[in-house]
C-alpha cells in the first residue's frame, strides 16, 4: 500500500515536471503569436462601418438598373460631411459593371440634379424633404445611413443593427417613381422593403 | 505559472505601446470592396453587441458548427458533426454508440459534459452522460451547434465541467414550406425524412416533422456480425409565438430506435460473462416550454420548462426507464452603467428506474432525486468596449453530494475590433450520478489482472455504487486568444490546465464466495474519489476564405493527460485509470468547401486521430467527400463518400460493455433534398 501511494506521488510530480516542459513551450508559441500580430498592419476603428458602408454603396450601385436614357457611367455625389475618407474613392477603382464610377464630394444642394446617385451624410439628412421635393421622379439612386430615412423616401437606407453588422431597408415605391430598379437579390437581402 | 505570467505581461506591454504600426485604415479600405454583398452583411462594424453574449465574442473558448457546415459535410448525425469542432473527441464504437468528450475522459459513458438540445439537457441521470443514439432531430433543422470547450458550469449547470454542447434547432419561423429529403447507399441503409412548416397567423409560425433511418451492421475484428444495424423513427413539431416583447415556444419530440450488439468482451485481463448477440431498443419523447420577454438589449427574462422521458433495454446489458422534470429561470438586467447582471435558478426532479438484468443491477430499484440550483454573474465593464471582467458563482444542492459551489472569474480584453484575448479562471464539480451511488455492474471474470493470483475457480469482477462517493472536483485555468486578419481570414487559440481532485477511482473490497450456482470468487470494485489528475492541452483553430467561393477551415487539438489512480487496475478501468491513454493526443481536421459554379459544389474533410493505447487502435488519417448538384434552385443531388481512406477503421470500444470491438466500414450514400 505505502509502495502505491509513493508511486502515485512520483507519477503526480512527473506529470507537473512534464507540464512545465510545455508550459516552456506554450509561452513560446504565444510570444511567437504576439509578435506576429503586432507587425500586423490592423484597422483603425473609426473610418471602419464606412469602409464597409462604401463596400455596401458600391454594391448597390452594381445592383441598381437606370433607365436606358441614363449614361453608363454613374457620377456618385457625397452631399454634406465626408465620413468615408479614401474609402468612398476606392469604388472608383473597383473593376466590374458596365459603366464607370465618379467621385464627388459635394456641398451645394443646386449641383445635385447632375448626379446618377448621391449619398446623403448624415450632417445633411434634415434637409430631406426637400432634396426629395427638387428631385422628385429624376433617375437619381438616393442613399442614406439615418434612422428611418427609407420610409420618408430614400432609395436605399443603411442601419447598423443590435449584432453590429450594416442593413439596409428599400423604398421600392420611390424606386419605382424614380424609373429605377434594383436586382432581385437587392431586395430578398434587404431587411424591409416599402411598397407604398 | 510564472511563465504566463510573463506572456501576458508581454502583450500587455505591447499593445500598449504608441500605436505607430497600426496603419490607417486608408490604405487597406478597398479590401472590403471584394466582398459580396452577403459577405458584407456579416461584417462586425461595432463593438457595443459585446453585451449581447455574441458567442464569438466571449470570454471562453467556442465554437460553432452551423447548418451549412452540416450540409455540406454530409454528416447524417449529431455525434459526426461534432468532429469539425476542435478539442471535441468523438469516436464510433458501433453502429449506434459513439464515445464523446472535451479535453479528455473520453467514453460511451463519458460523464463531464453537458449536453443540451434546444435548451432542454439531455444527459442520463443514470451515468451522468449523453445517450448519443438517442440524440437526434432533423438534421436539415438545426441552426447551429455551439461547443464551449472548458467548465461552463456557472450559467449552463453542474456536469458542464469539460464543456457544453449546445444543439439549436432553427425558429419556426425559419423552417416554412415543405422539405423532403431522401437517400441511401452502403452503410448508410437508407433514410427519408419530411418537414412541413406553415403559419396559424403572423404571429404563430409552426413546423411538423418525421423522419427515419436503417443503417447497416458492423462487423467485429474476426469478421463476424456484430447484429447491431440500427432503425431508427422520430417525429416532432415546434410551435412559436410573439406577442409584443413576449416570444413563446412549444416543443416536442418522440421516437424509437432498434438496435443490436455483439457481446463477446474487448479487454484480454477480463472475461466477459455473456457472449453472443442482442438486440435492443430505446424510446422516449420530450415536450418542452420556454417564455422569453426581451425589455431591452441588456435586459431580459426566461423562463422554461420541460419533461423528457427515455426507457433502455439491450438484455442482458441494462434495462432502464428515466423521467426528467426541470423548470428554469433566468434574468438579465444592466445596474448601473457597468454591470450586466444575469441570474437564475432551476429545480430539476430525476425519476429513474434501473431494472435487473444479469449485468446490471439497481440497488434499490426506482429512485426519485432532486437538484436545486442558483447562479448568478455579473459581467463589469472596466474599460468601454475594451476591458471586460465577468465574475459569477453557481450554488447547487443534489441528493447525492449536498451543496456544491462552482465561482467563475473570466477577464476579456478587446484592444481592437481585430484582436481579443481572455482568461478564465473557475472551479466545477461533476456531480455523482445515481449508477455511481445505487448501481452494481458484473464486469466480467478476471483471467490476468497483475496482482491477483491465477486460481481454479473463476473470479468475477464486480463494480458497485457507493453512497459515499462523492463528487469529483475541477480547478480550470484557462487562456484564449483570437485574431481576425480580414474579414476573410481569422485564427482561435485556447490554451488549458485542468486540476482534477477527488476523481472517481476504484479499489478492491474483501473477496467472497458466491451463494448461488455455478460457484465462483466475487471480488468487488468499490468507487472511491482517491484518484487525481492533471492535464493540460491547446486548440488552434483557423479559417480562411482563399475566394468568394471557398471556404478553408481548419484546426489541431493537443492534449496531455496524468492521471495518478490506483496502479491494479489501469488496465481495466477506462473511465479513470486509463483515462491518459483513451483520448487521443493529437487530433487534426481540415475542411475545404468549394462552390464550383451556382450548381455544383464540392466539400471535402480530413481528419487525423492519433491513437488510443488503451484498446490499442492505432491512429489513423480519414476523409469525408460531398459532390453536390442544383439543377434548379430548390433541388440538391449529393454523392457522400465517408471513411474514403480505408475499407474499415477502428475508433473505439464501449467503455464497461463487454462488446466486441467494431470495425467501421467505409460509406457511401446519395442523396437528393427537395423544398418548396
Amino acid at each position: 500500500m505505502l509502495l502505491l501511494v509513493t508511486r502515485s506521488r512520483f507519477i503526480a510530480i512527473k506529470a507537473r515536471i512534464a507540464l512545465n516542459k510545455n508550459i516552456r513551450f506554450l509561452s513560446a508559441m504565444f510570444m511567437a503569436l504576439n509578435l506576429m500580430l503586432f507587425t500586423h498592419p490592423a484597422f483603425s476603428d473609426e473610418s471602419f462601418e464606412y469602409q464597409v458602408k462604401a463596400a455596401f454603396i458600391s454594391n448597390f450601385i452594381a445592383f441598381t438598373l437606370w433607365p436606358d436614357e441614363v449614361s453608363e457611367n454613374i457620377q456618385l455625389c457625397l452631399y454634406g460631411e465626408d465620413d468615408f475618407g479614401s474609402s468612398l474613392d476606392q469604388i472608383e477603382k473597383k473593376p466590374g459593371g458596365k459603366g464607370k464610377i465618379k467621385v464627388r464630394r459635394t456641398h451645394d444642394e443646386n449641383t445635385l440634379t447632375s448626379c446618377q446617385a448621391i449619398f446623403i451624410a448624415k450632417s445633411n439628412i434634415k434637409h430631406l424633404s426637400r432634396i426629395l421635393d427638387n428631385l422628385r421622379g429624376k433617375p437619381i439612386l438616393l442613399l442614406a445611413d439615418s434612422p428611418n430615412a427609407a420610409s420618408q423616401g430614400v432609395n436605399i437606407n443603411m442601419n447598423v443593427n443590435s449584432d453590429g453588422k450594416v442593413t439596409f431597408e428599400i423604398n421600392l415605391a420611390t424606386t419605382r417613381l424614380s424609373k429605377l430598379d434594383f436586382s432581385s437579390k437587392l431586395l430578398q437581402l434587404a431587411t424591409h422593403v416599402y411598397r407604398e | 505559472m510564472k511563465n504566463i505570467n510573463l506572456i501576458i505581461i508581454f502583450t500587455i506591454a505591447l499593445w500598449l505601446l504608441p500605436n505607430s504600426q497600426v496603419m490607417s485604415g486608408k490604405a487597406r479600405g478597398s479590401q472590403f470592396l471584394d466582398l459580396s454583398i452577403e459577405e458584407l452583411m456579416n461584417v462586425k462594424v461595432t463593438t457595443v453587441s459585446r453585451r449581447a453574449q455574441k458567442l464569438t465574442e466571449v470570454a471562453s473558448a467556442v465554437f460553432v458548427i452551423t447548418q451549412d457546415d452540416i450540409r455540406r459535410s454530409g454528416v447524417t448525425n449529431i455525434p459526426d458533426a461534432l468532429r469539425m469542432a476542435p478539442g471535441v473527441q468523438v469516436e464510433r464504437s458501433s453502429t449506434n454508440q459513439w464515445a464523446v468528450s472535451i479535453r479528455g475522459f473520453n467514453g460511451v459513458f463519458a460523464n463531464k459534459l453537458q449536453v443540451l438540445m434546444d435548451g432542454r439537457s439531455v444527459y442520463s441521470p443514470i451515468f451522468s452522460g449523453a445517450l448519443w443514439e438517442q440524440q437526434d432531430t432533423l438534421m436539415e433543422d438545426i441552426d447551429r451547434i455551439e461547443v464551449i470547450r472548458g467548465p461552463a458550469t456557472t450559467v449552463w449547470g453542474v456536469n458542464a465541467v469539460s464543456g457544453v454542447i449546445n444543439i439549436i434547432t432553427k425558429k419556426a419561423a425559419e423552417t416554412q414550406g415543405t422539405l423532403l429529403s431522401a437517400g441511401g447507399g452502403s452503410f448508410e441503409h437508407g433514410f427519408f425524412g419530411a418537414r412541413y412548416g406553415g403559419k396559424i397567423n403572423e404571429e404563430t409560425p409552426f413546423r411538423v416533422y418525421a423522419k427515419g433511418f436503417t443503417r447497416d451492421h458492423t462487423i467485429s475484428l474476426d469478421g463476424n456480425n456484430r447484429h447491431d444495424q440500427w432503425h431508427s423513427a422520430r417525429g416532432g413539431f415546434r410551435l412559436d409565438h410573439t406577442r409584443g416583447i413576449d416570444q413563446f415556444t412549444v416543443q416536442g419530440d418522440i421516437y424509437f430506435n432498434s438496435l443490436g450488439d455483439r457481446l463477446g468482451g474487448h479487454n484480454s485481463n477480463l472475461l466477459p460473462l455473456f457472449t453472443g448477440e442482442y438486440r435492443g431498443s430505446q424510446n422516449g419523447g420530450d415536450i418542452r416550454f420556454r417564455w422569453d420577454r426581451v425589455y431591452s438589449e441588456r435586459s431580459s427574462m426566461m423562463l422554461q420548462t420541460y419533461y423528457d422521458q427515455t426507457s433502455f433495454q439491450m438484455a442482458p446489458v441494462g434495462k432502464s426507464d428515466t423521467q426528467s422534470f426541470d423548470i428554469d429561470f433566468q434574468h438579465r438586467f444592466p445596474l448601473f452603467d457597468k454591470h450586466d447582471v444575469i441570474w437564475g435558478t432551476n429545480y430539476r426532479l430525476y425519476n429513474s428506474k434501473i431494472h435487473d438484468t444479469l449485468i446490471t443491477q439497481g440497488i434499490p430499484r426506482e429512485r426519485t432525486h432532486h437538484q436545486f440550483s442558483g447562479f448568478i454573474r455579473d459581467d463589469i465593464t472596466l474599460v468601454p468596449d475594451r476591458l471586460l471582467f465577468s465574475l459569477g458563482t453557481r450554488l447547487d444542492h443534489n441528493d447525492f453530494s449536498g451543496l456544491e459551489v462552482q465561482p467563475n472569474a473570466r477577464l476579456m480584453w478587446t484592444p481592437d475590433l481585430w484582436n481579443s484575448i481572455w482568461l478564465s479562471i473557475s472551479r466545477s464539480v461533476r456531480i455523482p450520478s445515481r449508477g455511481e451511488n445505487d448501481a452494481v455492474f458484473h464486469l466480467g471474470l478476471v483471467q490476468n489482472l497483475p496482482g491477483i493470483p491465477t486460481l481454479p475457480i473463476p473470479i468475477a469482477l464486480v463494480m458497485q455504487g457507493s453512497n459515499n462517493f462523492n463528487s469529483e472536483k475541477l480547478l480550470a485555468y484557462e487562456l484564449g486568444f483570437r485574431h481576425q486578419f480580414s474579414p476573410r481570414a481569422s485564427i482561435d487559440i485556447a490554451g488549458f490546465i485542468n486540476d482534477y481532485s477527488q476523481l472517481r477511482d476504484l479499489s478492491f473490497g474483501a473477496l467472497s464466495f458466491s451463494t448461488g450456482l455455478p460457484r465462483q470468487l466475487i471480488l468487488p470494485l468499490l468507487i472511491n474519489n482517491r484518484a487525481s489528475a492533471l492535464t493540460y492541452g491547446f486548440e488552434f483553430s483557423a479559417d480562411w476564405k482563399p475566394t468568394n467561393r471557398w471556404r478553408l477551415q481548419g484546426n489541431y487539438s493537443f492534449l496531455d493527460m496524468s492521471v495518478s489512480s490506483n496502479e491494479m487496475l489501469k488496465t481495466v478501468d477506462p473511465t479513470t485509470g486509463g483515462a491518459a491513454k483513451i483520448s487521443p493526443q493529437h487530433q487534426i481536421s481540415v475542411r475545404s468547401n468549394h462552390d464550383i459554379s451556382d450548381k455544383l459544389q464540392f466539400n471535402f474533410w480530413l481528419r487525423y486521430t492519433s491513437a488510443i493505447g488503451f484498446y490499442s487502435i492505432p491512429g489513423f488519417v480519414t476523409m469525408d467527400a460531398k459532390l453536390a448538384f442544383k439543377p434548379v434552385k430548390n433541388v440538391e443531388l449529393s454523392l457522400v463518400g465517408q471513411n474514403l481512406f480505408s475499407e474499415y477503421h477502428r475508433e473505439f470500444v464501449s467503455d464497461n460493455i463487454p462488446s466486441t470491438p467494431a470495425l467501421i466500414p467505409r460509406g457511401i450514400y446519395a442523396g437528393v433534398r427537395w423544398q418548396f
